[in-house]
């Protein structure tokens, strides 16, 4: 039995534990992309198979990289400087 | 109250004037300085456009709430709708994850870690596809 194997039969708390923590990343995950009009099925599988890789990749991309802002009327995801949105047409900015 | 036939043709001509839609004659000009009633229905139609002209003010405000009053049905709407995805995603997640655990209790934890190595590799890597598919879409968007 190698040293993880014998760590995890020792410890099945701990694969409960990480297994809770995946869950927590990949819920956390889909709450936030619905709130910003992301495709949150695919960030919340996504969020599912790694800690806490994917939950890095997940920020940088929707909080850094690709700034948007979401529609005052159709709440969709749109480009921080819009000023009208490009779905609905509702001026965004003044 | 019988109105006379004089009367009823009148009345019906004094609509169609009010609304421009025929001129004033001398016949039914000289048939309201005689007939009260009908000078009294005339002036009632000039009451009736002052109240309908007061009321045109108010309804752009009832307007407003009405709209105002969807928009929150649509938000409510959509944060139930919300809420059903966040209950269906919890359930399929414990299930995919109690799946990986049953693996792991099944021996298969080696296979597992080099899965979860490998993708410590690859989940970085996918940032910039990531990013230039997320550029491609917007500029999709704007174009269209």
């Amino acid at each position: 039995m190698s040293g993880i194997e014998k760590i995890l039969s020792i410890h099945p708390i701990l694969l409960v534990f990480l297994m809770l923590l995946l869950l927590s990343q990949g819920v956390w995950i889909f709450y936030d992309a619905s709130k910003r009009g992301e495709n949150k099925w695919l960030w919340g599988i996504y969020g599912l198979i790694q800690i806490p890789t994917s939950l890095i990749v997940y920020l940088i991309v929707t909080r850094k990289l690709l700034k948007t802002k979401n529609c005052i009327k159709c709440n969709r995801n749109i480009k921080v400087d819009s000023v009208y949105c490009p779905y609905c047409g509702e001026k965004v900015k003044n | 109250m019988i109105m006379s036939k004089d009367c009823e043709s009148c009345q019906k001509k004094l609509v169609d004037i009010f609304y421009n839609e025929e001129n004033m004659n001398n016949e039914v000009k000289n048939h309201i300085k005689t007939c009260h009633s009908c000078k009294e229905f005339f002036g009632r139609l000039y009451q009736m456009k002052d109240i309908m002209d007061k009321a045109k003010i108010e309804p752009s405000i009832e307007y407003a709430e009405i709209l105002q009053s969807f928009k929150e049905v649509e938000i409510i709407k959509e944060k139930r709708r919300n809420l059903f995805d966040l209950i269906l995603f919890i359930i399929i997640s414990g299930v995919l994850l109690g799946l990986v655990a049953l693996l792991i209790v099944e021996k298969y934890l080696v296979e597992i870690i080099y899965f979860q190595l490998v993708m410590y590799i690859i989940i970085p890597l996918s940032l910039p596809v990531i990013i230039k598919i997320r550029s491609l879409k917007e500029e999709y968007n704007e174009r269209y």
